[in-house]
């Protein structure tokens, strides 16, 4: 059976309401609400998003930051439920994803891209090269740091997705006799199954960016495993070197192929692809969730193998080890998938939203597994024990008092 | 402003992450389910489903929330 657990539930009671431009406008109406709310108690709010194109994201940021205040006692922030309803674009997309459990309506349009800088613009008057490039690289930078913090907001949700495909994995292999198919590829085809057209685009540039990690890696490691104890900038310039031979190696068959015309751009998108496989590998992250999730991740034969240890942080060990394999591709993909919506402009419905790990549930939708599911079930009660003669039939009229009285 | 000192304190000095206490409550949920269903999820969302099912039938409204 399932108890309702505030935690998952959005409670109009103790709400905010996002309609319209995130500006200073809007700041200025949540501002005194929030503050309010935060004082009552600590019990989750939520975020209504109604109809937002999205906004300033340093107003965003106030916004969030507003809702995660503690308080005099130093509490845990308030839990935020988001809920979006009608639209939510850029900005209020992402305040919808921050979100410690957010919910979409069916219906509901999500848009999701990169950051846009237009209040910079007029700083960098008149655009000569040197400050268009410099603006790219703001971005860049901008982009870089929203994909990784899109990353730890929104990880759960993917590593359960993949965890909830695993029963599918093997319809997927059978129905590719010919293919060896990783797990990983296995839960790109359940999910590319789900997704709507225009979130194919954004997965498929995922995919592309995650197969451009394996030859680029491959290229960097015969070069000689880097000494963390080097200059960070030595480190750096053994990658770009290691690059720049991948690139040329790579391009010898196509003989307009420079550096000058498009070769640099690409050597830049790969260095920063680099190092952000590499983040994603050092993660501490990804172990917490091979010791929280490991358990279906694994075959009841390597599950019973772990058993058998008895030291429970040898265990845990033993776990992690097994269980970070399987989970290291699916999070490095991840990771490429939140810079690809980074890239353009991304239309989403709820749905996709869920299978991209955005969001946690699409309201009313009750084919799509959740983790309110996992927090709100629990075992039904034992059936009422019936009362019974010395012949062991049961006291009619007993019986009837007793299932009244009890719940 | 955010409680830092607070998400400071989450990190020992070697900087490995951990968990907060939502999260463990999570773990535990997790553990509920598959201690009763194993890693046979399909099963458990069935049975989810049927109890949902269940209460729309029945015209219930949302039973209240609790803490």
């Amino acid at each position: 059976m399932l108890i309702p657990n505030v935690n998952y539930r959005p409670d109009p009671s103790r709400a905010i309401y996002v309609d319209g431009l995130l500006d200073d406008k809007l700041l200025s109406r949540l501002t005194p609400l929030i503050l309010r709310l935060q004082a009552q108690n600590r019990k989750p709010i939520t975020a209504y998003i109604l109809d937002s194109p999205g906004g300033n994201t340093s107003i965003m940021h106030s916004i969030l930051h507003m809702l995660r205040l503690s308080d005099q006692n130093s509490s845990t922030p308030c839990r935020l439920i988001t809920v979006a309803t009608t639209k939510a674009a850029s900005a209020a997309a992402d305040l919808l994803s921050s979100g410690d459990y957010a919910i979409a309506f069916p219906g509901c349009s999500l848009l999701y891209h990169g950051v846009r800088t237009p209040g910079l613009i007029p700083a960098l008057q008149p655009l000569t090269a040197e400050r268009t490039s410099l603006l790219a690289h703001i971005l860049r930078l901008t982009n870089d740091a929203f994909a990784m913090e899109l990353v730890k907001r929104t990880e759960k949700r993917f590593v359960f997705r993949f965890i909830f495909s695993r029963p599918k994995f093997e319809e997927v292999r059978a129905k590719n006799p010919n293919k060896v198919l990783s797990d990983l590829d296995c839960f790109m085809e359940v999910v590319s199954e789900k997704l709507s057209f225009k979130a194919t685009k954004v997965f498929k540039k995922a995919q592309e960016r995650y197969a451009r990690y394996e030859p680029l890696l491959a290229n960097l490691t015969t070069k000689g495993k880097p000494d963390r104890r080097k200059n960070p900038v030595k480190v750096e310039a053994a990658r770009i070197k290691a690059i720049v031979d991948f690139e040329v190696a790579e391009n010898k068959p196509n003989p307009g192929w420079t550096f000058k015309d498009g070769g640099l751009t690409r050597l830049a998108e790969d260095f920063f692809l680099i190092a952000e496989y590499l983040e994603s590998q050092q993660s501490e992250r990804i172990k917490y969730w091979c010791g929280v999730i490991g358990q279906y991740a694994l075959s009841k034969e390597e599950l019973a193998e772990i058993d058998k240890i008895t030291d429970e942080s040898a265990k845990n060990e033993a776990l992690t080890t097994k269980v970070q394999p399987y989970l290291q591709p699916l999070w490095s993909f991840f990771v490429a998938l939140c810079h690809a919506l980074q890239e353009d402009d991304n239309e989403l419905t709820a749905e996709d939203a869920y299978w991209l790990g955005l969001i946690d549930e699409v309201m009313s939708d009750t084919s799509l597994l959740t983790e309110r599911w996992f927090e709100e079930w629990r075992e039904d009660p034992p059936p009422a024990p019936k009362d019974t003669d010395e012949e062991g039939k049961v006291k009619a009229n007993e019986k009837a008092d007793s299932t009244t009285a009890r719940p | 402003m955010r409680n830092q000192s607070k998400d400071r304190k989450r990190k020992d000095p070697g900087g490995a992450f951990k968990p907060s206490q939502r999260e463990r409550e999570f773990s535990e949920a997790v553990e509920r389910v598959f201690r009763r269903y194993g890693t046979d999820l399909s099963a458990f969302a069935r049975d989810v489903q049927r109890d949902m099912r269940k209460t729309q039938d029945n015209g219930q409204p949302n039973p209240p929330v609790g803490d």
